[in-house]
C-alpha cells in the first residue's frame, strides 16, 4: 500500500517551476526522508499533499484520496517556518489542539510536553525558537493519524532540541507505526530515522531507494548527498 | 469545547497577541483621534450628532475587524496551522466572523457608553439648549441610525472578510474593481429589496408622545431586514470560501 502517490505533478509559481513532472510513490508504515538543497521543491511537495497549494498539472493521491480538508483528518502537517499563536500558553496550545484535531491524544501530548522539557504555564511568546519548534512538533506527534508530514522540523534549532525532537519522533513512531515523511538538511542527525530516502533537485526526484540498500551500494546517506549536490 | 467553538474562541483571543498590545502608542493615538473627532462633531453639530458618528465608526470597525481576523493568520505565519484544521473553509471563515463579532460587540459597548458620557457632558454644560424634547428627538433619530447599523453590520463584516481573502487570492490585482462591483451589486440589491419587505417610513416611524420617546417599530420588518442582510452575508461567505479553497495559496 502507498501512503502518497504523485504522477507527473507540475507546479509553477509564475515562471519558476517548483515541481517538474514529479513522480514518486511513498509506502505506508515507513519513515521517508526527503532530501535536497534549498529550492529543490521539498516544501511545495509537502504543501500539495495537504492542499495548501494546487498543482498546475498531474495527479496526487494521499491515503488513497485527493488532497482535501477531509483527508487532513488523517494527516498531521508541520510546515516550514510556521509559528504557533503567541498568546497561548503551552497548556492552552495543547487544549486547542485537542479541541480542533479529532484524533488528538491528550495523554500523549502531556507526556511529550514533559519529555521534551516544556512548562505547561509558559507563554508561547516567551519560548525560545527551539522550544517553539518542540511545541509545534508535539501538536503534530500527539495526533493519532496515519500520515505525519514534517517539513524542516530541525531548522534553526540547537543540538539538544534536535535530539529531543528525534527522540519524540522515534517514541511516536514505535508506538503507532505511522507513515512519516521528513524533509531536513540535518542529514547526519536524522539519517538513523529513515527507512527510505528521496533526493530531490529542481522539482524532480533524482534518486530514491531504501536506506540500507543505498548504504550498501554507495556509503552513508550524507556521502550520497554530498556526491549529488556538491 | 467543540471544534467550532474552539476556533471562535481562538479568533476572539487574537487581540491578546503581545505584539499588538505592545503597540500601545498606536492604540492611544487612535483613541485620541476618536475622542477629538467626537468632541469636534459635538461642538459643531450638537451632542447627539455623536450618536450618528458611532454607527458609522462601527461599520468601519466591522469591516476592519473581520478583515484583520483573516489577514493576521498570514502575517503572524499561523496560516498553515489554521488552514490544515480538518474542517471546511466555510466553517473556518464563519468562526472568524463570529470571533470578529465578539470583538465588535465589545467595541460597540465601549463606544456607546463613551458617546453617552460625552453627550451628557454637553447637556450639563448647555441645559438651556438641550431640553428634554430636544434630547428625545435627537435620541430617537440616533436610535433609527443604530437599528440601521445593526441591519447592515453582517454585510460590512462579510465584505471585510471577503476583501481579506481576495487580497490573498490570485485575483488580488483586480481587488479594487471586484470590491467596487460586489459593493455596488449588493448595495443596489439591498436597496431594491429592502422596501419590498416593508415601507421604511411607516414601519420604523419614531415619534414623541408627551415628550416621551415612542418606538413605533415593526418587529417583523426589522427581523426581515436583518434576515435579508444575513442571507447576503452568507452569499459573500460562500464566495469567500470558494476563493480561500480554490484560488488562494500559502
Amino acid at each position: 500500500m502507498t501512503a502518497v502517490d504523485m504522477q507527473n505533478v507540475i507546479k509553477k509559481y509564475g515562471s519558476t517551476v517548483a515541481l517538474d513532472s514529479l513522480t514518486l510513490s511513498i509506502p505506508e508504515g515507513q519513515i521517508t526522508g526527503v532530501l535536497g538543497p534549498n529550492g529543490a521543491g521539498k516544501s511545495t511537495f509537502f504543501k500539495t499533499l495537504v492542499g495548501l497549494t494546487r498543482p498546475n498539472q498531474g495527479d496526487i493521491t494521499v491515503l488513497g484520496q485527493k488532497p482535501s480538508w477531509k483527508v487532513n483528518r488523517q494527516v498531521a502537517y508541520l510546515a516550514d517556518q510556521c509559528r504557533w499563536y503567541e498568546y497561548h500558553t503551552v497548556r492552552e496550545a495543547v487544549e486547542y489542539g485537542h479541541a480542533v484535531f479529532p484524533d488528538f491524544n491528550m495523554d500523549k501530548a502531556q507526556e511529550l510536553v514533559l519529555s521534551l522539557g516544556l512548562a505547561n504555564d509558559a507563554s508561547v511568546g516567551s519560548l525560545s525558537k527551539g522550544q517553539k519548534a518542540r511545541l509545534q512538533l508535539i501538536l503534530c506527534l500527539a495526533r493519532d493519524v496515519q500520515l505525519l508530514l514534517l517539513d524542516e522540523p530541525f531548522s534553526g534549532i540547537d543540538m539538544v532540541s534536535r535530539e529531543k525532537i528525534i527522540e519524540g519522533i522515534i517514541q511516536t513512531f514505535s508506538n503507532n507505526k505511522q507513515t512519516i515523511i521528513i524533509s531536513t538538511h540535518e542529514i547526519h542527525q536524522a539519517e538513523s530515522l529513515f527507512d527510505q530516502v528521496i533526493f530531490m533537485d529542481q522539482g524532480r526526484v533524482i534518486m530514491a531507494g531504501e536506506v540500507e540498500t543505498l548504504r550498501q551500494e554507495r556509503g552513508s546517506i550524507e556521502n550520497i548527498y554530498r556526491g549529488l549536490f556538491q | 469545547m467543540t471544534r467550532f467553538w474552539a476556533l471562535i474562541d481562538n479568533s476572539g483571543k487574537f487581540n491578546k497577541d503581545h505584539n499588538y498590545t505592545a503597540n500601545l502608542r498606536w492604540q492611544l493615538f487612535n483613541t485620541l483621534l476618536v475622542l477629538l473627532t467626537s468632541v469636534g462633531f459635538s461642538y459643531s453639530l450638537g451632542p447627539f450628532s455623536l450618536l450618528a458618528f458611532v454607527p458609522v465608526f462601527l461599520l468601519f470597525a466591522a469591516f476592519i475587524s473581520a478583515s484583520s481576523q483573516i489577514s493576521r493568520e498570514w502575517r503572524e505565519q499561523t496560516i498553515s496551522w489554521w488552514l490544515t484544521v480538518p474542517c471546511s473553509r466555510s466553517e473556518l471563515l464563519a468562526s472568524k466572523l463570529l470571533g470578529a463579532l465578539i470583538r465588535l460587540t465589545k467595541i460597540a459597548g465601549i463606544s456607546i457608553v463613551a458617546t453617552a458620557l460625552i453627550a451628557l457632558g454637553w447637556i450639563l454644560v448647555k441645559p438651556d439648549i438641550w431640553t428634554m424634547p430636544a434630547i428625545s428627538v435627537a435620541a430617537l433619530m440616533a436610535s433609527k441610525l443604530y437599528i440601521l447599523t445593526i441591519i447592515v453590520l453582517p454585510l460590512a463584516m462579510a465584505l471585510g472578510m471577503f476583501f481579506a481573502v481576495l487580497m490573498r487570492s490570485r485575483f488580488k490585482f483586480f481587488a479594487p474593481f471586484i470590491i467596487a462591483f460586489v459593493g455596488a451589486a449588493f448595495g443596489a440589491g439591498a436597496n431594491y429589496l429592502l422596501p419590498i419587505l416593508g415601507k421604511t417610513e411607516v414601519d420604523t416611524q419614531l415619534t414623541l408622545i408627551s415628550q416621551i420617546p415612542v418606538f413605533n417599530l415593526s418587529l417583523t420588518a426589522i427581523v426581515l431586514r436583518v434576515g435579508l442582510m444575513l442571507v447576503i452575508a452568507a452569499v459573500i461567505l460562500a464566495l469567500s470560501s470558494y476563493l480561500l479553497a480554490e484560488q488562494t495559496e500559502v
